[in-house]
C-alpha cells in the first residue's frame, strides 16, 4: 500500500528536526513547497547558525589553494592509471617469490561489482600480510581499493567517497573510512554507509576479490 | 550532479586578508543556505559548492561588497539544484507555480534571523495550523506529544500538519 502523502512529508519533518538531510523520493514533488517550508521552519531551531570549525578549516584550505585531495573521478582514475602496480599495490609479493604482473586471462566480471572496462586479475597482497580489520590501501591498474581481511574473506571498497570524489581516510580509532569533505560521511570498511546525517548516502563501490593460493587478487584493469 | 569535470584556471595563493575576507562571506552563505535547507549537513554540502565556484573571485581578495552579489546569485543556483535533484525535477518546473515562501527566488531583502522568520511565519496562521507547527518546531515535540497536548490522534497530527505546511508555503519568505 503506498504511504500517505502525510506519512511522507512527517518523515521529512522527523530528518529535519533530528538535523539530518531529509530523505525525499520524487513522488513527494507535489508537496514540495511544504517541504520546502519545513525546512525554513526547522532552521529556526538555530536562530544564528555558523559554520563549525571544520568547515571552516576546509574552506580555508580551499580558498588558500591547500586542498589537495578532492579529485574528480575522471582525474582520480588517471592518476592512479599510470602507477606501477607494484610501488604502491603490491604487499609482500616478492617475499613469496610472486612477480605482478598481467594475469594471463581476462575474468568474468561478477555480478554487482563495478566493471571498469576489459579487465584482469591484479596481485595486490599476499593474504598473511593482511591483518584483520586493518585496512591496506591498493592500486590494480585503474581501480584504487580500500581491502580489508575479514578472516579468511578479503573484501575491497572504492577509495573514494560515494557522495563526492573525495579519498577516503581510514580511522584507526572507529575503524571506519571517513570523507574529509563532509563532517560526519563515513563508512564501514565494507563500504556500509554509516552516516546518521546523511541517510541518502550510497554504499562505496566494490571490487571483486579473489585469494589462491595465499595471493589476494583484485579485478583491476 | 556532483561532478565537475571543468578546468579552472587558479591565480597564485591568495593573501591572508583574501582568505579571511573569503572565509566572512563564506559565513554568511552558509546562513544563507542553512535558513533554506533547514539541516547543517545539507547547508555544509552546498556552502563547498558554492565556495567551489567561486574560488578563482575569492581568491583575488575582490571587496567584501563585489563578490557578495556574485555568491549569493551562485548560492541561489545551487539551492534550485539542490531541491530539483531531491525531488526529481528540472529546475524550472521546480519552481513553477510556487510562490516567493521557499526563498530560492531572489527576494530584495532578507533577514538573517531565522528563529524571527519561523515565528512570523507561524503567527500569519489560523491557529490551530499554528499551534500544530509551533510544538513541533519551535518546541521539538514529536507527534505523539503534540497530539496529547492538542487532545486528538497523531494520525489527525499529521494531516493537521501536512495542512499547516501548504498554509505556511503561501506566506512570504520574508515580508
Amino acid at each position: 500500500m503506498p504511504e500517505d502523502m502525510e506519512e511522507r512529508v512527517n518523515r521529512v519533518v522527523e530528518d529535519l528536526l533530528r538535523g539530518r538531510s531529509p530523505r525525499i523520493r520524487a513522488r513527494d514533488a507535489a508537496e514540495r513547497e511544504a517541504i520546502m517550508t519545513a525546512a525554513i521552519l526547522a532552521a529556526g531551531q538555530d536562530a544564528h547558525p555558523r559554520m563549525s570549525p571544520e568547515l571552516r578549516r576546509r574552506l580555508a584550505a580551499l580558498v588558500a589553494g591547500d586542498e589537495p585531495r578532492r579529485v574528480d573521478r575522471r582525474t582520480a582514475l588517471a592518476a592512479v592509471a599510470g602507477l606501477a602496480v607494484g610501488a604502491l599495490g603490491v604487499v609482500g609479493l616478492d617475499r613469496l617469490g610472486v612477480k605482478p604482473g598481467p594475469s594471463p586471462a581476462l575474468a568474468p566480471v561478477p555480478a554487482g561489482v563495478v566493471k571498469a572496462g576489459p579487465v584482469r586479475w591484479v596481485p595486490v597482497a599476499a593474504l598473511a600480510d593482511l591483518r584483520e580489520g586493518e585496512p591496506v590501501r591498493i592500486v590494480a591498474g585503474k581501480v584504487s581499493a580500500w581491502l580489508t581481511r575479514r578472516g579468511e574473506t578479503v573484501t575491497a571498497v572504492s577509495t573514494l567517497c560515494s557522495h563526492w570524489p573525495c579519498v577516503l581516510d581510514f580511522q584507526a580509532q572507529a575503524s571506519t573510512l571517513k570523507c574529509p569533505c563532509h563532517t560526519g560521511a563515513s563508512f564501514a570498511l565494507d563500504g556500509a554507509p554509516l552516516s546518521d546525517a546523511y541517510p541518502e548516502l550510497k554504499p562505496l563501490d566494490r571490487y571483486a576479490v579473489r585469494v589462491e593460493n595465499g595471493i589476494v587478487m583484485v579485478l583491476g584493469t | 550532479m556532483e561532478k565537475e569535470d571543468r578546468v579552472v584556471e587558479l591565480p597564485a595563493a591568495p593573501s591572508k586578508d583574501a582568505v579571511e575576507t573569503a572565509l566572512g562571506e563564506l559565513d554568511v552563505v552558509f546562513a544563507f543556505v542553512f535558513n533554506r535547507v533547514g539541516n547543517r549537513p545539507d547547508a555544509e554540502d552546498l556552502t563547498q559548492q558554492v565556495a567551489m565556484k567561486a574560488i578563482p573571485r575569492l581568491r583575488q581578495g575582490a571587496s567584501a561588497i563585489s563578490i557578495r552579489a556574485y555568491l549569493f546569485a551562485t548560492a541561489r543556483s545551487v539551492l534550485a539544484s539542490f531541491w530539483a535533484a531531491k525531488f526529481g525535477l528540472a529546475e524550472e518546473e521546480l519552481l513553477e507555480g510556487m510562490g516567493a515562501a521557499t526563498g530560492v527566488a531572489p527576494a530584495a531583502t532578507e533577514s538573517t534571523d531565522a528563529a524571527a522568520r519561523a515565528t512570523r511565519i507561524l503567527a500569519a496562521l489560523p491557529d490551530n495550523y499554528r499551534r500544530v507547527l509551533e510544538l513541533r518546531f519551535l518546541r521539538g515535540y514529536s507527534i505523539k506529544e503534540v497530539a496529547t497536548e492538542l487532545r486528538a490522534t497523531p494520525g489527525s497530527i499529521k494531516v493537521m500538519q501536512l495542512r499547516a505546511l501548504r498554509a505556511a508555503a503561501r506566506i512570504p519568505f520574508d515580508a
